[in-house]
């Protein structure tokens, strides 16, 4: 029986391991080199840091702090890497869904829609960026989004991993991304 | 003496005349406010062109009142030079392709500009819709599009659609209120939400010798009132939130 309780639990539990696997706890990993992308490698920056500004969205709101807290971090570092090209907080506004905060499956299931999506991409970026750098950003992110996955998947019930993850691409997956957005003062006409 | 009398009273009316039309500011304003703009005044005397090139001419000391950029850039650099009072924010927009009506291109999505040996206008680097365009293609991934395509760089955005509606070329990258102005001629291919670069208008009072000032800051008021937004709206801009 999946509860909102135990669903909480498996995102802190998430936000204890991801912690450990993304923040630099020590002098070795505080010297990693910093990101500088190299012409379309800002794509997959841009895409993930909407993408993890849904998903720091969706762990405020159903309250799991631990996760919350990585996302933030997720989303300062891949700010960090854009640089100037960073998309300004209140360039866009997260419109996640009300309906999918109606029963705790449905609530699971957009996690995991989100998630799904972050990983996707990240390992399509792995794969086609060109900075070392970017690669190995967004490398860390996609071993901690994973472990968020499942997590997920955990509390839905199912099995934590489900065998090889499949790349996505960026065109399938704004697509996704773009139901859940709304730019700041887009015009309507 | 009577015989001149009527040619006097000509002369005087003439010459009232170039008074009455300086009675609104110089307004050099982006080229994408080009039907916004004398919807919402039509009193002052306007020159449209990129904003980067209205910044260069105010910089040489043009007869601006007031300058509206495209980009906050523009405004904000004439502004710390100590040529403009601090702008404001006045109006959002998106960019968007936009193809002929027929589009003989066969252009469905932005993606479709993947294929390349398209005819593509986009804004040379430095204009605001350059800078934008460029910006929104490195954000999908696309930058290869500038090169695997034929594109023709414009110096303003009028441009752009001008050669796309004419079936110059097969798309091209300009605002969501340009496409609505053209459309008829054109059709608008929206991009992803999720790369748009974020499309801020400013406007300012131009700080000069002879400027006039309180022409300036009446224009400032009319286009951040509840009637200028109203028409701004019209034309398709977004609205910032009310400062």
């Amino acid at each position: 029986m999946l509860t909102r309780g135990g669903f909480l639990r498996a995102g802190a539990v998430a936000g204890a391991a991801g912690v450990g696997g993304l923040l630099p706890v020590t002098a070795a990993r505080a010297r990693l080199p910093a990101p500088t992308p190299v012409a379309d490698d800002a794509a997959f920056l841009q895409f993930t840091v909407i993408a993890e500004r849904g998903s720091l969205a969706y762990y405020r709101r159903i309250g799991s702090k631990a996760a919350a807290r990585q996302k933030a971090e997720h989303v300062r570092r891949l700010t960090a890497a854009l640089g100037a090209d960073a998309p300004a907080t209140d360039d866009f506004a997260i419109a996640l869904p009300a309906r999918a905060f109606a029963t705790p499956t449905a609530t699971i299931a957009l996690g995991m829609r989100l998630e799904a999506l972050l990983v996707g991409v990240l390992l399509s970026g792995v794969t086609s960026t060109v900075d070392g750098a970017t690669r190995l950003l967004l490398g860390r992110l996609l071993a901690n989004d994973a472990q968020h996955l499942a997590d997920l998947r955990h509390a839905a019930g199912q099995p934590a991993a489900q065998g090889l993850a499949v790349p996505l691409e960026l065109e399938a997956a704004g697509t996704e991304l773009d139901r859940l957005l709304k730019t700041t003062n887009y015009p309507t006409a | 003496m009577r015989r001149l009398i009527p040619l006097l009273a000509t002369l005087a009316v003439v010459a009232a005349v170039p008074a009455a039309a300086h009675a609104g500011p110089t307004v050099y304003a982006a080229a994408s406010l080009r039907d916004a703009f004398p919807a919402l005044d039509g009193s002052a005397t306007y020159s449209f062109a990129g904003s980067n090139t209205l910044q260069t001419q105010i910089e040489r000391g043009a007869p601006a009142d007031v300058f509206a950029s495209a980009s906050p850039a523009e405004a904000q650099a004439l502004f710390h030079e100590g040529r403009c009072s601090r702008p404001v924010t006045f109006a959002t927009n998106i960019l968007v392709v936009l193809v002929p009506r027929d589009n003989p291109g066969g252009i469905r999505s932005v993606y479709s500009l993947r294929g390349g040996g398209k005819r593509l206008a986009i804004g040379t680097a430095g204009v605001p819709i350059g800078n934008y365009t460029r910006l929104l293609l490195r954000r999908l991934g696309l930058s290869s599009v500038l090169t695997s395509n034929i594109v023709s760089q414009e110096k303003d955005v009028a441009s752009v659609s001008a050669k796309v509606a004419l079936g110059s070329a097969d798309a091209g990258f300009v605002y969501h209120t340009d496409a609505l102005a053209t459309r008829g001629r054109t059709r608008e291919i929206r991009v992803p939400k999720w790369a748009q670069p974020a499309v801020r208008y400013q406007l300012c009072a131009v700080k000069r010798d002879g400027a006039d000032t309180s022409a300036a800051q009446a224009f400032i008021r009319k286009v951040t009132s509840t009637a200028g937004r109203r028409v701004l709206a019209r034309s398709g801009f977004g609205l910032p939130p009310r400062g």
